[in-house]
């Protein structure tokens, strides 16, 4: 029996600034029976359409389209392009009878990475080891677009020897909203600052969440204050790729 | 009111270091959010609500022209009158017109934000006509000559010492050894003083909540009961109000009633309801003797079935602004606006131009929080990116950010450039980071190296690492 | 062109706009309609009494409301039926017709009662002054249990085929603000204290 092809949409953040979360995200998907393509990609739009270039967006969601359009699923690591993908395209293409029906096909099996292990693939159990306490970053787009905040926390209980916990006040945004965090620097960095109080008051040294943006951001707060705190991906403690440094840090 | 982005930016920045803006916006959190949340989880089907909610409303504005037609008959036949104004200067020169027909001297009012929208009170002064402001928050600011900082709680911003402050300042003729220390006694001082204005006033104004076709009625909604007084006691009652607010029928109006303050305030119901259905009737004990309705339009029906339509279902809740992280951040002042937080982001502009105010709905990191919390499900996010697609149009994006994004847009829609331009950045910032893995500066860059550090991308990209076939 | 010319065509001639669902919600009754009316209510921080009829008001206002002796106005709307009620039993308390003013006390019958929400319900009419809900210190009123529907939607019911009065009012407990500092503080303009009477009979 063949292996569902899964393309990997790894995203530009994981691309340029992680890439151990997109190794660690095909490992998952491999590990879910799944066979992991990588299509060439650059990036899903996202700040053109957020910054009100439609055209740019369009243009850029039509080499999506094309590139991702002949698998069974596209997964990214990622709930704010998933977002993207599954439910901005087809509204960007609405009025487009070419490109719509492409629009929705894609949009339809496009998931974000925790959310189509566990409701897809039905993933249970992880065969990973990690002892220690880690807290969850939920991002607004995992909670409030492509919801993922239950299956994630399904996968990291699998995850023997991990204890999560949630941060206070999880459902407030941490400020980073992409373009916001550099249109808008000062309440950005106030909303940082208070996510960032929020968690050190939950005694975790291990920071992660299922999207980048908010990790960079927050990590590049707290290295900026000083602060303490290994910042990751959650597909890299899901994966037990745990070996490369943390979110701007040297090797140990 | 300062309406542009330099105006924000600024008002942003003293916001974000005032200490006493600071606690007062702590309390969203403790205070309107956890009464919402705990209001909602009461009823029985919170979803069921906010749908029937959302119905209403679409299918109100769904026939629009044909309700107000319906209301306009029924007010007129009641005995009362109805008056239309396009925009905000037709409107505050009918109803200083009408009142000044009539000798009015002063003139109380009820909390109406269409008012403050149609810049009504300073209009009055200018006709020689004192407008005295009764919904306490109102009449705190009024003192102050500041503008509402909340659709809701206008005096959200203040601490008790400031009311004291401005109550002894105001209050002349009261004993200056009084002690005025709590809050019981501020709002008592505020009963009396208010208490000589509601009976000597000549005519009342007053906003309304809803307008139901079917009645020809007003709704007024208040935990004070000033709107009342406002109405009742002097001779001539006055509702101003926006086009977009009819609903058909008392039961429509019901459901909305029902997820206004529970999503304003988290009560099931206000103190005081009150369905004013024109003058008063023949025996009636008392109530106005006239009854005019001022339907304004200011950019209102330019709205209607265009892509920023949802924002016309607005019932002014403001749940909203109270979940917003930017408003929690910076209060309702910094957005030099009358409609502030996300509704203000969605609504300003058409009723002020995108020129004027696009820096509103920029201001938003798209979280989804009011979306979540809409009673009656607007996108608001969508409408803010529906303005923002309008000011990237009419080329109102600041420049930088316009060439971030076309260099951005260019590089993602060229594969081999894109991985070029990513490895050269890769190496570059390795070299600028010293053997370091975060940099903390970069030309060009203020916006995040002035509060952050940057992780250093790795020399190979994933996809280049993929294709190299590590795994 | 007018004004209301200019509006009406410039709505007309819109977008048509989609039509979406049905907007009803039907609230559930916890219990029966008097328990829920009088939790709600007392919930609202009305004071809730129960009394057999309304003959046994007088008394009940002389106990609560001057109880040292002291002579108190209570002030009753003019053609009112509550002037009928056996004030003979109530010496302390002196019948006014006045309207009331910031600390008085004054009585009132409700039309409705609304056990969603512990509202009253008063109908504007010759003797029932809309304005004497706001203006005194203690507002007392008199409710008949029949008088008890559930929602708001079932009062209009019940008004249906009749036009709406001048002015409908909903009472739910005292008045309050809350625009000092986020903390509620009662009597803002209307009354500091709501006591309803809820009669058998």
């Amino acid at each position: 029996m063949s292996r569902i092809r899964v393309a990997l949409f790894a995203t530009c953040l994981v691309d340029n600034f992680r890439p151990q979360a997109g190794f660690a995200a095909a490992r998952l998907l491999e590990k879910a029976g799944c066979e992991v393509f990588v299509p060439c990609q650059t990036c899903c739009g996202q700040p053109a359409y957020n910054g009100g270039n439609e055209k740019t967006a369009i243009a850029i969601a039509r080499n999506v389209i094309s590139q991702f359009g002949d698998y069974d699923f596209v997964v990214a690591p990622s709930a704010s392009c998933a977002g993207m993908l599954r439910h901005h395209y087809p509204k960007l293409f609405e009025k487009d009878t070419k490109w719509a029906e492409r629009a929705q096909k894609l949009a339809a099996k496009t998931h974000e990475l925790f959310s189509f292990l566990v409701n897809i693939r039905g993933l249970k159990t992880l065969a990973t080891r990690c002892d220690r306490r880690a807290v969850y970053h939920d991002s607004c787009s995992s909670l409030r677009e492509v919801k993922c905040a239950r299956e994630a926390r399904i996968l990291l209980s699998a995850v023997e020897g991990l204890d999560v916990v949630d941060i206070p006040e999880a459902e407030i945004c941490c400020g980073f909203g992409g373009l916001f965090s550099v249109k808008y620097p000062e309440i950005s960095t106030h909303l940082a600052d208070d996510k960032i109080a929020n968690t050190n008051a939950t005694g975790a040294d291990l920071l992660i969440g299922p999207d980048l943006g908010c990790l960079i951001h927050l990590a590049g707060r707290l290295s900026r204050m000083g602060k303490k705190m290994e910042v990751r991906h959650a597909a890299e403690v899901l994966a037990g790729m745990m070996d490369e440094p943390a979110l701007g840090q040297d090797r140990q | 009111m300062n309406n542009n982005a330099n105006g924000f930016a600024q008002g942003a920045r003293a916001a974000l270091r005032d200490a006493n803006l600071q606690n007062a916006l702590a309390n969203l959190k403790k205070g309107f959010q956890v009464k919402r949340a705990h209001a909602f989880e009461m009823l029985h089907d919170p979803d069921g609500l906010r749908d029937a909610g959302a119905a209403i409303r679409a299918n109100a504005l769904a026939q629009l022209p044909e309700l107000l037609e319906l209301f306009e008959r029924n007010v007129k036949s009641a005995g009362g009158h109805v008056h239309w104004a396009s925009d905000a200067r037709e409107a505050r020169e009918l109803i200083a017109a009408l009142l000044k027909e009539r000798g009015v001297k002063t003139v109380t009012k009820g909390k109406s934000m269409v008012a403050e929208e149609i810049e009504l009170n300073p209009h009055l002064e200018a006709e020689g006509i004192t407008p005295v402001e009764t919904d306490l928050g109102e009449y705190i600011i009024q003192l102050r000559n500041e503008p509402p900082s909340h659709i809701v709680a206008p005096a959200f911003h203040l601490r008790k010492e400031d009311v004291e402050a401005s109550f002894r300042e105001a209050h002349v003729t009261l004993e200056p050894s009084r002690v005025l220390k709590e809050r019981a006694a501020l709002v008592g001082e505020a009963r009396g003083i208010l208490r000589r204005q509601f009976l000597a006033a000549d005519a009342g104004i007053t906003g309304a909540n809803f307008l139901i076709a079917e009645s020809g009625t007003a709704v007024i909604v208040t935990n004070e009961g000033n709107g009342d007084l406002t109405r009742l006691l002097p001779p001539v009652h006055i509702v101003v109000t926006g086009i977009e607010k009819v609903v058909p029928n008392l039961d429509d109006a019901s459901v909305l009633l029902r997820l206004l303050t529970r999503s304003a305030t988290g009560q099931d119901i206000t103190s005081y309801v009150t369905f004013a259905s024109g003058p008063r009737r023949g025996n009636d004990a008392d109530g106005p003797k006239e009854f005019h309705i001022v339907l304004i339009d200011n950019g209102r029906s330019d709205l209607l079935g265009g892509p920023a339509h949802d924002v016309l279902k607005c019932i002014r809740c403001g749940a909203c602004l109270n979940h917003c992280p930017v408003y929690g951040a910076v209060g309702g002042h910094a957005y030099g606006a009358v409609y502030s937080g996300p509704i203000g982001a969605a609504l300003e502009p058409a009723l002020n131009g995108i020129s004027n105010t696009h820096h509103l709905p920029s201001a938003s990191s798209f979280c989804g929080r009011c979306e979540e919390v809409c009673p009656v499900k607007i996108p608001l996010t969508g409408i803010m990116r529906h303005w923002r697609n309008k000011a990237y149009e009419d080329g109102l994006t600041p420049s930088g950010l316009r060439w971030g994004l076309k260099i951005w847009g260019r590089l993602a829609l060229a594969p081999r450039l894109y991985r070029l331009t990513a490895a050269v950045g890769a190496r570059t910032m390795a070299l600028l980071a010293r053997g370091g893995m975060t940099l903390s500066s970069l030309p060009m860059a203020r916006g995040w190296f002035g509060y952050r550090d940057l992780p250093i991308p790795p020399r190979k990209s994933f996809q280049a690492q993929w294709r190299a076939g590590k795994r | 062109m007018t004004s209301r010319e200019k509006i009406l065509t410039k709505l007309r001639t819109a977008n048509t706009v989609e039509r979406a669902g049905v907007g009803v919600y039907r609230p559930q009754l916890r219990s029966d309609l008097k328990t829920d009316f009088v939790s709600e209510a007392e919930a609202a921080d009305a004071m809730v009494h129960e009394i057999a009829s309304a003959k046994d008001l007088p008394e009940k206002l002389q106990s609560l409301f001057s109880a040292n002796g002291e002579t108190t106005p209570l002030h009753i709307a003019h053609g009112s039926f509550l002037h009928e009620l056996p004030w003979e039993r109530a010496p302390n308390l002196t019948l006014h017709d006045t309207a009331p003013a910031s600390e008085a006390l004054a009585l009132s019958t409700a039309d409705f009662a609304i056990a969603e929400t512990g509202t009253l319900a008063f109908v504007s009419g010759a003797a029932r002054p809309s304005s004497w809900h706001f203006l005194p210190g203690i507002e007392c009123v008199l409710v008949y249990h029949a008088t008890i529907v559930p929602a708001l939607e079932d009062l209009f019911a019940q008004m249906a085929g009749e036009t709406l009065p001048a002015t409908l009012n909903l009472v739910t407990g005292p008045s309050r603000t809350a625009d000092i500092e986020q903390t509620i503080e009662r009597g803002a303009h209307g009354p500091r204290a709501l006591h309803i009477f809820l009669s058998a009979t």
